[in-house]
């Protein structure tokens, strides 16, 4: 076996965000209720519902509106380490607050584990990201893997230049 | 796509000799043994995987009896980047939004404080 399939590692998803803003707010805002409200989700959303109960197994769980349909979601969180570092499981959710099956076709994780760090960086906040299945079965792993064009290990490469070749043929 | 079609596509990706298959063809299309070369396999064996990949439409073969040469469908594989893509959309998109929130509120505690 050569070593394209020996590297591959439990593919991470990764994201990194410079927020203009002390640490210690930048944490209040992910933190409290009344805060998410006002910015928690994508482009075009607003925030209906948002319950959170901040604690080890609390749960945040909220409902999104976009103009053309919606969404429930929720985190479990796992760590709590003010002002440095969020550890939570998330995913789709229903009204009821279970964790749901995602509103798309397909054999998808239902929950992800996500961990955020936030840095203090000259007064502002350098905030990462990192994302991976949590108990996922293999198949979902691979499917993971197979669209994480920046993960680390063999596959990184090999599916950049995959993702470039679906780019130019949907062009 | 169906469901039916893309746990064809699950199961496809789930086998490792599958994946490092993908992941040649993705450098360009190539022979049935030269596939092969770098596993340990009989070439029947590398046919059997070769026909799953086809069967889950994330490869095609060249129509030629004796070299029929394998390339990637990019198609097929379409709807796994389309996942993650919304993913990535998801929490890139609430950065933004976050980062817009950050500014209105420190430009309010700003003015707060000269009145």
């Amino acid at each position: 076996m050569n070593d394209t399939s020996a590297g591959v590692r439990n593919p991470v998803f990764e994201t990194r965000h410079r927020a203009k803003a002390p640490r210690d707010l930048v944490w209040r805002v992910w933190t409290e209720a009344e805060h998410l409200a006002r910015w928690w989700g994508p482009a075009g959303c607003t925030v209906g519902r948002c319950d959170l109960d901040l604690r080890v197994d609390g749960v945040f769980h909220y409902h999104l509106t976009f103009p053309n349909g919606e969404m429930w979601g929720k985190f479990v969180f796992r760590e709590i380490a003010a002002p440095e570092r969020l550890v939570f499981l998330n995913g789709f959710s229903n009204p009821e607050g279970d964790f749901a099956q995602a509103p798309f076709p397909g054999d998808w994780p239902r929950k992800m584990l996500t961990v955020i760090t936030f840095r203090d960086v000259d007064g502002e906040t350098d905030i990462s990201l990192t994302s991976e299945p949590f108990n996922a079965t293999e198949a979902q792993q691979a499917t993971f893997a197979a669209a994480m064009p920046s993960m680390v290990g063999g596959w990184a490469g090999t599916f950049a230049r995959l993702d470039d070749h679906l780019k130019s043929q949907s062009n | 796509m169906t469901t039916d079609r893309l746990s064809e596509t699950f199961q496809a990706l789930a086998d490792p000799t599958r994946r490092a298959i993908l992941a040649r063809l993705a450098r360009g299309e190539a022979s049935v043994s030269e596939l092969g070369k770098p596993f340990d396999m009989s070439l029947p064996a590398i046919s059997r995987h070769l026909k799953v990949l086809e069967r889950a439409g994330l490869i095609e073969r060249g129509r030629q009896a004796q070299w029929r040469p394998c390339r990637l469908n990019g198609e097929g594989l379409k709807p796994v980047f389309d996942w993650v893509e919304e993913y990535r959309r998801f929490w890139e998109q609430s950065f933004d939004r976050l980062e817009a929130y950050l500014e209105e509120i420190q430009k309010k505690d700003a003015s707060d404080e000269r009145h």
